[in-house]
């Protein structure tokens, strides 16, 4: 599967670094270049740096053939032009993209080709999944 | 109506003035203390202080009840996310954004934002008309540039000096609003006539415009 990961903080770069290991062609778009340190060693996807608010930066990270797009910046704005760039503009077939504010996820809602994963909701449910097993116990 | 302005600084504060002195009603919501304070003083309107891409500070600066929002901030991320905010979670149904990158003007539009401000392409088009032509002067846009109020001055050398409107041949769409002739205003007939260092108020399709200034600008 070809990849685009847009943000490559702590997130971003744990996701590219395993689809990257299990054979996926990844490139990883990052406006910070200190932030591909994060990367492991053994990445062997692309680095792309810079806006991908910008539609050149996108087409640099040849979005056109992505299979799938990960959006993952630390920002809900950010997050949302860019999956919405990719849904109008670039026509990705699938878009997975990390929310920061759970209340955001709404937004997403009327488009069926947004993923969208929040990850306090996530760690609130895998929390009160484990409580509740627990409970049963 | 009721107008939720999102932003600072001096563009805010003169479009507050204007729309509250026509009547509106106006909520600011800005996320510098010391701005919103500013604009609270100096403006009859409601400031709330707070980042509007928060869904609590939206409902707060009344969304639910809001006719239009205006979003004029310099990013165009927090811009888009604003607007479709209030349209998604508080039904506004018209939503006003500022564009720097023109590039997204287009993705804009099919999201569904009503009123589209490509500020690139705006002082572009004015300061291009300024270069070529220090008699023109653009007075407004309307429908996003599609169609354009300008004035220019008639330049001894003008097809246009000294003739009746009448005799001037001119595209039917172009329009003359106004001749300004030491500084009195009056509006065009058939019959005016025309003399060199009047100012002509034009309304005409932007692509038309060039054709206007050299009938009234003469030659370059």
């Amino acid at each position: 599967m070809f990849i685009v990961i847009v943000g490559c903080g702590r997130t971003g770069s744990l996701l590219a670094g395993k689809l990257s290991r299990s054979g996926n062609e990844v490139v990883v778009i990052e406006q910070n270049p200190d932030s591909f340190a994060l990367l492991p060693v053994d990445f062997s996807g692309f680095e792309i740096e810079g806006d991908a608010a910008e539609s050149d930066v996108l087409i640099e990270g040849k979005i056109e053939s992505a299979d799938l797009l990960i959006v993952s910046t630390g920002n809900d704005q950010i997050n949302y032009l860019v999956s919405q760039m990719a849904r109008v503009n670039f026509d990705v077939p699938r878009i997975m993209v990390r929310t920061i504010d759970p209340s955001v996820e709404k937004m997403y809602e009327k488009e069926e080709r947004f993923e969208i994963f929040s990850q306090i909701s996530l760690l609130a449910e895998n929390m009160i999944n484990k409580i509740e097993r627990e409970g049963m116990r | 109506m009721e107008i939720i302005l999102v932003g600072g600084g001096k563009l805010i504060y003169h479009l507050a003035k204007k729309l509250i002195s026509k009547g509106h009603f106006v909520t600011i919501i800005n996320k510098d203390r010391k701005l919103a304070d500013d604009l609270a003083r100096e403006i009859k309107a409601t400031v709330v202080f707070g980042d509007a891409a928060d869904k609590k500070v939206l409902e707060d600066a009344g969304a639910y009840k809001a006719d239009n929002l205006v979003s004029l901030t310099q990013k165009d991320h927090s811009n888009l996310f604003i607007c479709k905010m209030a349209m998604d979670y508080f039904g506004v149904e018209r939503t006003t954004a500022l564009v720097n990158n023109p590039e997204n003007e287009e993705l804009f539009n099919i999201l569904g934002i009503t009123g589209i401000f490509n500020v690139t392409d705006l002082i572009s088009s004015i300061i291009e008309q300024s270069v070529i032509s220090e008699d023109v002067s653009n007075l407004t846009m309307i429908e996003e540039g599609k169609l354009s109020i300008f004035q220019v001055e008639v330049a001894p050398d003008s097809a246009a000096a000294g003739k009746e409107i009448k005799e001037i041949d001119l595209p039917i769409s172009i329009v003359l609003g106004g001749i300004v002739r030491n500084g009195d205003i009056s509006i065009p007939r058939g019959g005016s006539k025309i003399q060199a260092g009047d100012k002509i108020v034009i309304i005409s399709l932007p692509e038309e415009q060039a054709e206007a200034i050299k009938v009234f600008g003469g030659e370059e």
